[in-house]
């Protein structure tokens, strides 16, 4: 089994109808876990998003998923290490 | 102009001829804006029929094709025609009507959430807020399933909406999409050298290779490197099913020879392709010596299953263009030609009955210059095709890939037949198959449509019963048809003449009625219930354990 981990991703997106689903759905469809997501509205068009996401698979896949989406602006990622169980 | 006069006006404007779907409540405004359009709309017996038959207007001709259908359950019934248009990447426009605005979110009748459950299998969706947004709106969703990696889009248009008053009009046209990206110089100089150093190069081509507009390209880098091809199922016809340099298909029903080039290769080129686990069997077993370029207008499939030594991405035609080159390789040649010699397709079944393999590579080879199009449904029938007819171009092989979906083949034609009036349609279909969308042999009658169908009726669900028998210890459950209507008499009943064929002194007089025949005409042709596909690689199991009639054959 690949070990779990967690990646910070970055997204700024359109607010158009439906985009934060959209995104929601393509993490959840490519076998990601959202672990945080913290969304701002930058602009009257825009969100600026912040999401902690968790999986065994690789986040660069879902990176070029996203960056496909025809709202997204711009996403970029960073590896999180986890703190576990210190006990 | 109210918001559904708009919304014609626009698809006229992006050069939509016709339209295929089903009224109802909700886009009833839009029906009614029809009547003053010069788009010809195609009514079908059930919203999956238009579905399918936009999908094969858009697969026969790689142009976005519309379909439409009223809410709820209209919308509904669209959804595995959508969803199987998302997998197989066909640029579709999805309309459907919605409750009004003010209504939505209330349970109101025919109300559901279409928006929300096409989300997962669209490449973009939309829901109108406003009718001045309809110019907007349509023009993106062209451009989004027509560029790039084609898709389907999702326009959700409520009633409110369409009844509307705007002052907007269609966007002037333009032909601006957005650019595709550039070759990657570094990727493209280790992809040189990687083939300059290739002793046992192997071509593995999908369906990007006719998608990316590159089918010259592609034969022109074949000829002119002399590296063997094994096609996916997307891919048959890249390579014309004659040509020498052509092993068969790959994977799960490839050929022995495909699949033991694909075993012994040393550099794998996946062109268009996506090491789908339908071609590549055990991933971690396929081409397991190879070191890999891989060659796909979407950067997302770069590394998604296999790490390649050098990722190709943007235009695959100008890829090829740029890897063209000769190469000596002639002992890995003569290798997979003795496979291909070894392990050639027999057809001299012992049988009194037809045997349908035989019946589809003697169709083939009998083919005159008329463009003839081959729509399949799914199951053992759809593997026979893949595997005995030879396909002179890939868009001629019309097939529900990546999802499999059984009653695509008939509705597929219709669109076909229609976007290409010129060409000869043949649906190959199985008695599972033809009935999940029987009733459009009604859309054939009404519109004269002369899509030819060719059933192969096994009496089974034959597919599912070739895996009971060989992995769950031919324990048959609910597989039987024996009692299948009379085809016959049913084409008859919807006014479609019909032929039926129980000896394989027949086949012939099948192939001349295909060929020869001007109007519709569906063929009830009876086979061998326990006829099986072979070779077959279990689920699951490395592409080099192959079973075949005879047994197992160690790759
Ligand atoms: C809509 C749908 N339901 C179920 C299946 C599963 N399935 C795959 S092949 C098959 C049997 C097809 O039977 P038939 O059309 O008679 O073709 P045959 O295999 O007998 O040639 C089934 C049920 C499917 N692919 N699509
Ligand atoms: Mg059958």
């Amino acid at each position: 089994m690949p070990p779990v981990e967690s990646s910070q991703l970055i997204i700024h997106m359109s607010r158009a109808y439906g985009s934060l689903n959209r995104l929601i759905g393509i993490v959840r469809q490519r076998c990601f876990e959202i672990e945080s997501m913290n969304v701002q509205s930058e602009s009257a068009d825009h969100y600026r998003i912040q999401m902690v996401v968790v999986s065994e698979r690789n986040v660069v896949h879902l990176l070029k998923k996203i960056s496909q989406m025809s709202d997204v602006t711009s996403v970029s990622a960073s590896k999180l290490t986890r703190v576990l169980e210190t006990a | 102009m109210n918001g559904a006069q708009l919304l014609i006006a626009c698809l006229e404007n992006e050069g939509v001829r016709d339209i295929w779907g089903y009224p109802g409540g909700a886009i009833m405004p839009v029906y009614d804006a029809l009547l003053d359009s010069n788009i010809k709309h195609y009514l079908t017996r059930h919203e999956q029929g238009a579905g399918f038959a936009a999908q094969g207007s858009a697969r026969s001709t790689n142009r976005t094709s519309v379909c439409m259908a009223t809410s709820g359950p209209g919308a509904t019934n669209l959804i595995t025609a959508v969803g199987d248009a998302y997998m197989d990447s066909i640029p579709m426009v999805v309309i459907t009507g919605q409750v009004p605005s003010y209504l939505m979110g209330t349970d109101a009748f025919q109300e559901l959430d279409v928006f929300g459950l096409m989300l997962p299998i669209t490449k973009h969706s939309y829901c109108v807020k406003h009718a001045d947004d309809i110019p907007r709106i349509v023009r993106e969703a062209f451009q989004l399933a027509g560029s790039g990696k084609f898709g389907p889009v999702l326009i959700d248009f409520p009633k409110d909406i369409a009844f509307q008053k705007t002052e907007a009009k269609p966007l002037p046209a333009t032909k601006d999409l957005p650019p595709i990206s550039h070759c990657d110089p570094e990727a493209l100089r280790i992809a040189k050298d990687l083939l300059a150093k290739a002793e046992c190069p192997l071509i593995y081509a999908g369906g990007g290779v006719e998608k990316g507009n590159a089918v010259a390209e592609f034969r022109t880098f074949v000829e002119t490197t002399g590296i063997p091809v094994v096609h996916t199922l997307h891919g048959l016809g890249c390579l014309p099913g004659n040509h020498p340099q052509f092993l068969g298909m790959v994977g799960m029903h490839g050929s022995e020879a495909a699949n033991k080039a694909v075993q012994g290769c040393d550099l794998l080129l996946a062109i268009g392709s996506r090491f789908d686990d339908r071609a590549t069997g055990k991933l971690t077993e396929f081409a397991p010596r190879a070191k890999a370029i891989h060659v796909n207008l979407d950067p997302a499939e770069f590394g998604k299953l296999r790490v390649v030594q050098s990722a190709l991405g943007g235009d695959v035609a100008q890829n090829l263009v740029e890897l063209t080159m000769p190469l000596s390789i002639k002992p890995w040649v003569e290798q997979t030609q003795e496979w291909k010699r070894t392990y050639a397709c027999r057809y001299d079944a012992p049988f009194d009955s037809v045997f349908a393999p035989r019946l589809l590579h003697d169709l083939s080879q009998a083919m005159d210059d008329r463009e003839t199009f081959i729509c399949c449904d799914v199951g053992q029938h759809q593997m026979w095709v893949a595997q005995h007819y030879k396909f002179t171009h890939p868009k001629y092989h019309l097939t529900s890939g990546g999802a499999g979906t059984m009653g695509f083949g008939l509705p597929a034609a219709l669109g076909v037949q229609q976007a290409n009036p010129q060409a000869r349609t043949i649906v190959v279909t199985g008695d599972g198959s033809i009935m999940m969308n029987i009733q459009e042999l009604a859309t054939i009658k009404r519109y004269n449509i002369p899509v030819k169908i060719l059933l192969f009726d096994n009496q089974a669900l034959g597919m599912v019963r070739q895996w009971q028998q060989l992995f769950f210890n031919n324990r048959e459950s609910e597989i039987d048809l024996s009692d299948n209507p009379d085809f016959c008499r049913l084409a008859e009943a919807f006014g479609i003449p019909s032929m039926r064929v129980v000896h394989r002194d027949q086949e012939a007089d099948v192939i001349q009625a295909l060929k020869n025949t001007d109007g519709p005409l569906f063929i009830h042709t009876i086979i061998d219930r326990a006829a099986n596909v072979w070779p077959l690689v279990p689920p699951g199991a490395s592409n080099s354990e192959m079973l075949t009639e005879e047994g197992v054959s160690v790759g």
